[in-house]
């Protein structure tokens, strides 16, 4: 490591550093994070994929995962949301800890955490407006839910249009749109996005971020993982980047673009 | 006209329903019907299962033979319980559901083939456990007679009231009382399902059936859902086993309960359109239909004919040949079943579905050219030795 670099603690908490904070969200030096990863170990069988991993999402943020194929970005997100049981560390979310309270991944949704899987997952045969109440399936609030249906209709308008169409037959951006706006029907604090870029032209990969940026503006943090390092890193707040399941760098996503390492590693220069 | 083909599932139960009362009825041709009513419930009880919730449950057998005893052991003479038909029915629906939770519980995780290995092991591991548990089950000669009263103090004998017929029975238990019974359990079966598929826990099961990781991060949780369907696809099928038991008054041969029903079961589910009640009905109706009431009408045809009665010449002889020469032809030409789920077609036809999502990827891209012209910050995507342009993108 080279001395230019900041190293991960002192990146992300330095107050020297300008944070890009989105309007009503207080400092992320101040507030009290969001989720908090620590020490966290995962992964499956006999082999751990995800090596004492920390990290923080503080109210209000974007957080950009970034790192190669198979670094652990998707194992992540998935033990984060319980899917893929942790099998050291802590997860504290909102002051609750995950790990220790064994909190079962659907009850995980209703603390306010949704997860837009990799691949998008939409169900294919269900319609588009079944797709979006599937998304609401743990609350129990009707005028809440159709508030926020007309929210993602406002975010999403292409998807008021195709409303009774099958999720199968969308387009893939369409069907990526579906699977962000599905998550946002938990009314969520955090939604976790696993590669929204993943299979998009990249038109449409600056158009779902524009929208990322627009529900974040709209108080929803994010943590995201992808492979296009450069679109995440200049749509997130901050970004980690994770090497064959740890965190090897951290820092703003414009300390990390411009960081001669990143940029040889993930930015092909 | 064409509404009455939109509805014909309801005309055909109210042409069910005057069948009784029509000159051309006939008590032994009625009782043939009560046991197509018989097969449809339990047809239905694998519907929930395996067309809404996508398990391949291979032993639906099994809730159906435990729902047939357990309404035998809680009515026969020689044993203490001596209870009514309606309590020995209820028990019987508890009593499948509960063997589908608790036989379901530890092989959750599985999924798809080894499924279907474990449920076709407990098919024939309920069927074993009732040939060989004689003190209960009284082996291979089954329960009997059984000869229950429809309610607790009614013992439903010498119902006088409304013969019409010089062939209609005097019990609870003959034609066409039974018919009725049986025909209005279907109605409310079919009547239960439609209204699962419409709630809650029916989308949720469709949803799982679909994609599993996805209705996990829904909030969903899968291992409720799966035991939920069970419970009730298990139950539906001991109401079918306890009507079964009744209509025969006898549980019967056991062999009755062995793997050929629940392939049959199978049959019946895809010939008619995995996940649709009505296309269910109807290819029950079409294959046991033809297995419990054409086969016999064509044999008897056909040796009038001929003038002989040469085992060859039986048709209910080849009727497992017949069945699979059915199935073999739906797979290759209509895999979708009869009346196909409107979900199901598309996922077999994939075709119809890839031109339109070309069509929409197309509209998209020209829509996204359109609008990235007057967006303010196109992203140089190539232009990745201009780090300047990167603060276009911040966040004031």
């Amino acid at each position: 490591m080279t001395a230019a670099v900041p190293s991960a603690a002192s990146a992300e908490l330095s107050p020297g550093v300008p944070q890009p904070a989105t309007g009503d969200a207080t400092s992320p030096a101040t507030a009290s994070p969001l989720l908090l990863v620590e020490d966290l170990e995962a992964g499956y069988g006999p082999i751990n994929v995800l090596h004492r991993l920390s990290l923080t999402v503080y109210p209000g943020e974007i957080v950009a995962i970034i790192g190669a194929n198979g670094a652990g970005k998707t194992t992540t997100l998935l033990a984060i949301s319980g899917i893929v049981p942790a099998r050291a560390g802590r997860i504290v979310f909102q002051g609750r800890d995950l790990t220790a309270e064994g909190i079962p991944p659907h009850e995980i949704v209703r603390l306010g955490l949704a997860h837009a899987p990799e691949g998008r997952k939409i169900f294919p045969r269900l319609t588009v407006r079944e797709n979006l109440d599937m998304g609401a399936f743990t609350r129990n609030d009707p005028d809440g839910i159709a508030a926020d249906l007309e929210k993602v209709f406002t975010l999403f308008p292409i998807l008021r249009q195709r409303q009774q169409q099958p999720g199968g037959l969308l387009s893939g951006g369409e069907q990526q749109m579906l699977a962000i706006a599905r998550a946002l029907m938990a009314r969520p604090k955090l939604l976790l996005l696993d590669e929204p870029s993943l299979g998009l032209a990249p038109q449409i990969v600056v158009h779902i971020f524009q929208v990322i940026r627009e529900l974040n503006r709209q108080g929803v943090s994010v943590l995201l993982v992808e492979q296009n390092a450069r679109m995440a890193l200049k749509n997130a707040h901050r970004g980690y980047v994770l090497e064959t399941g740890r965190i090897t760098l951290s820092g703003t996503g414009q300390q990390l673009l411009h960081d001669p390492r990143v940029r040889a590693a993930y930015l092909g220069e | 006209m064409k509404r009455l083909l939109q509805h014909w599932v309801v005309v055909l139960f109210v042409l069910l329903a005057v069948y009784p009362l029509l000159p051309v009825a006939e008590a032994t041709r009625g009782e043939q019907f009560t046991h197509l009513f018989i097969y449809a419930i339990l047809a239905q009880g694998l519907n929930i299962v395996l067309g809404l919730t996508g398990l391949l449950h291979l032993g639906i057998a099994a809730f159906f033979a435990i729902g047939a005893y357990t309404v035998g052991i809680l009515t026969v003479s020689h044993f203490p319980f001596q209870q009514s038909f309606a309590v020995a029915a209820v028990a019987a629906v508890v009593m499948a559901a509960l063997a589908g939770v608790l036989t379901t519980a530890p092989i959750l995780r599985l999924r798809g083939d080894y499924l279907a290995l474990v449920t076709l092991g407990l098919g024939l591991i309920v069927l074993y456990a009732i040939r060989n548990l004689d003190p209960i089950t009284d082996g291979t000669k089954g329960l009997g007679p059984i000869d229950a009263g429809p309610l607790p103090g009614f013992s439903g004998r010498n119902l006088e009231s409304w013969r019409l017929k010089s062939d209609w029975g005097r019990n609870w238990y003959n034609y066409p009382y039974f018919y009725y019974l049986s025909l209005t359990a279907l109605g409310a079966v079919m009547l239960l399902v439609r209204n699962l598929e419409h709630s809650r826990l029916g989308r949720a099961w469709v949803a799982l059936r679909e994609d599993e990781l996805a209705a996990t991060c829904m909030g969903l949780n899968p291992a409720r859902l799966k035991l939920a369907a069970i419970a009730v696809g298990g139950g539906v099928a001991g109401l079918a086993g306890a009507l079964y038991a009744m209509a025969l008054r006898h549980t019967g041969n056991p062999q009755a309960y062995d793997f050929t029903l629940s392939m049959l079961m199978i049959c019946c589910v895809i010939l008619g359109g995995m996940g649709n009640r009505n296309g269910v009905l109807l290819g029950t109706f079409l294959l046991i239909g033809f297995d419990r009431i054409l086969t016999s009408i064509l044999d008897n045809e056909i040796q009038a004919w001929v003038g002989s009665a040469a085992p060859y010449l039986k048709l209910s002889g080849y009727r497992l040949l017949i069945f699979g020469l059915v199935l073999i032809l739906m797979m290759r030409f209509r895999p979708e079943g009869l009346l196909p789920a409107r979900r199901i077609q598309r996922e077999l036809h994939p075709e119809y579905d890839e031109a339109v999502g070309r069509a929409a990827a197309q509209a998209e891209l020209a829509e996204t050219a359109a609008t990235a012209a007057e967006s303010p910050a196109p992203l140089p995507l190539h232009a990745s030795n201009a780090p300047a342009s990167d603060t276009q993108h911040s966040f004031r």
